[in-house]
């Protein structure tokens, strides 16, 4: 062995302290869901269920759009966690696709299947600074979280991990958004779930990879 | 998981635990193993060794991120991957907007460091060298520039060991001559 490295090596090994290791990443993914739901429960509960929620609640697409945003918010968060860890399958970075699919879907078709009454509807500006708010609102704390979380495994795939993270941040506010807010207009619907979300995606996921501590 | 690898893991999990002997024992023993990894993944022979110190470093770094229940080799070879990978990349950026510093750009003052000179004179020789007669030219070159033996030139050329020898010392004496002329 050469002399550096064994210079290396005695420089790591002496007096070497415990590390505590990590909780497995599907056990980490669970308690953050958790968290994630019970914080957008108060944040909802605050805000007030949107006016319309008797009628809503039986409408199958909005349904299926916020439940499937929640479900992208708990599969991203399972697969950036799991993709945080050297050793795991890259293929995870797929397992919130099907979810997010639904979501846009949900959200897609709620605003095709009602462009009637949508265009009948009320001005959109009243509530937008409001519908913001609440995203912001879900998203920063959520994200704090999560990406405090992640960086606990010191990420080699930092991009990949930051994305999907922004993935599970996005889809968790949207989905307290969707309780929240009545937006009216289809295009503005669009644009303040998907649109929003993309945004938060591009800017979480541009700047958390940067920001997630870096190994070696 | 091979008998060697659960021996990793055992010894992994008393490092995490902070027993720096085994820390130690299981570093020594996955050195040598990296030096292949980094090898195959195309590492220059020069870089190997900052190769595997650069695993090493993150492997120190991620160890709390090991889970017990999981084989080792796995673990280890894809912060090795990882690290390689950008080893590599960076390399290649590297090369993509540098240009190497080549002999004929150094000027500095001192005349040893003005090495094309050096290089001039081996453009030289081998302009000299070509110039020989055919059997003394691949005596020089078998003998001299490949450190070929006797035997394996005589092989090779098809000319006896005796004869060999013969068209060496004669390719020198006119190498010389050729050479001090200058």
């Amino acid at each position: 062995m050469s002399q550096p490295t064994d210079d290396l090596i005695a420089r790591l090994t002496g007096n070497l302290a415990p590390v505590k290791r990590l909780t497995p990443p599907l056990w980490r993914a669970a308690g953050l869901a958790a968290l994630a739901t019970l914080f957008l429960t108060l944040l909802v509960a605050v805000r007030g269920l949107r006016p319309d929620i008797a009628i809503k609640i039986a409408d199958p697409s909005f349904l299926t759009a916020v439940g499937a945003a929640w479900l992208t918010g708990v599969t991203a968060t399972m697969a950036a966690l799991e993709i945080s860890l050297p050793d795991r399958s890259q293929t995870w970075i797929w397992l919130p696709a099907p979810a997010a699919l639904l979501w846009v879907w949900g959200v897609g078709w709620g605003c095709l299947a009602h462009w009637v009454t949508i265009l009948e509807a009320r001005p959109v500006e009243e509530s937008s600074v409001r519908c913001l708010t609440t995203l912001v609102a879900g998203s920063i704390p959520l994200a704090l979280v999560l990406w405090k979380s992640l960086g606990r495994a010191k990420p080699l795939r930092r991009s990949a991990t930051a994305w999907l993270a922004a993935v599970a941040v996005a889809a968790f506010a949207d989905a307290a958004h969707l309780l929240c807010h009545v937006v009216e207009a289809t295009v503005f619907v669009l644009l303040m779930n998907l649109g929003v979300a993309a945004v938060s995606i591009i800017v979480l996921g541009g700047i958390g990879g940067r920001v997630l501590p870096r190994a070696g | 998981m091979t008998a060697r690898e659960s021996d990793w893991s055992a010894l992994m999990c008393r490092a995490q635990d902070g027993d720096g002997a085994a820390y130690a024992a299981l570093l020594g023993e996955v050195v040598p193993w990296l030096r292949a990894l980094a090898w195959k993944a195309g590492t220059q022979p020069d870089d190997i060794e900052d190769a595997v110190q650069d695993i090493l470093l993150t492997l120190h770094d991620v160890r709390h991120t090991f889970d017990p229940a999981r084989p080792f080799a796995p673990w280890l070879q894809a912060i090795a991957r990882h690290r390689l990978i950008d080893r590599l990349r960076r390399q290649g950026r590297r090369q993509a907007r540098e240009i190497p510093i080549e002999e004929e750009h150094e000027t500095f003052p001192a005349p040893e460091t003005n090495s094309h000179e050096v290089a001039g004179d081996a453009r030289r020789l081998q302009a000299a060298v070509a110039a020989l007669p055919e059997g003394q030219r691949q005596a020089v070159e078998l003998l001299r520039m490949k450190e070929l033996s006797l035997k394996e030139a005589a092989a090779r050329s098809g000319q006896s060991e005796t004869a060999l020898k013969v068209a060496l010392h004669r390719a020198i004496k006119r190498l010389r001559s050729l050479l001090d002329g200058r």
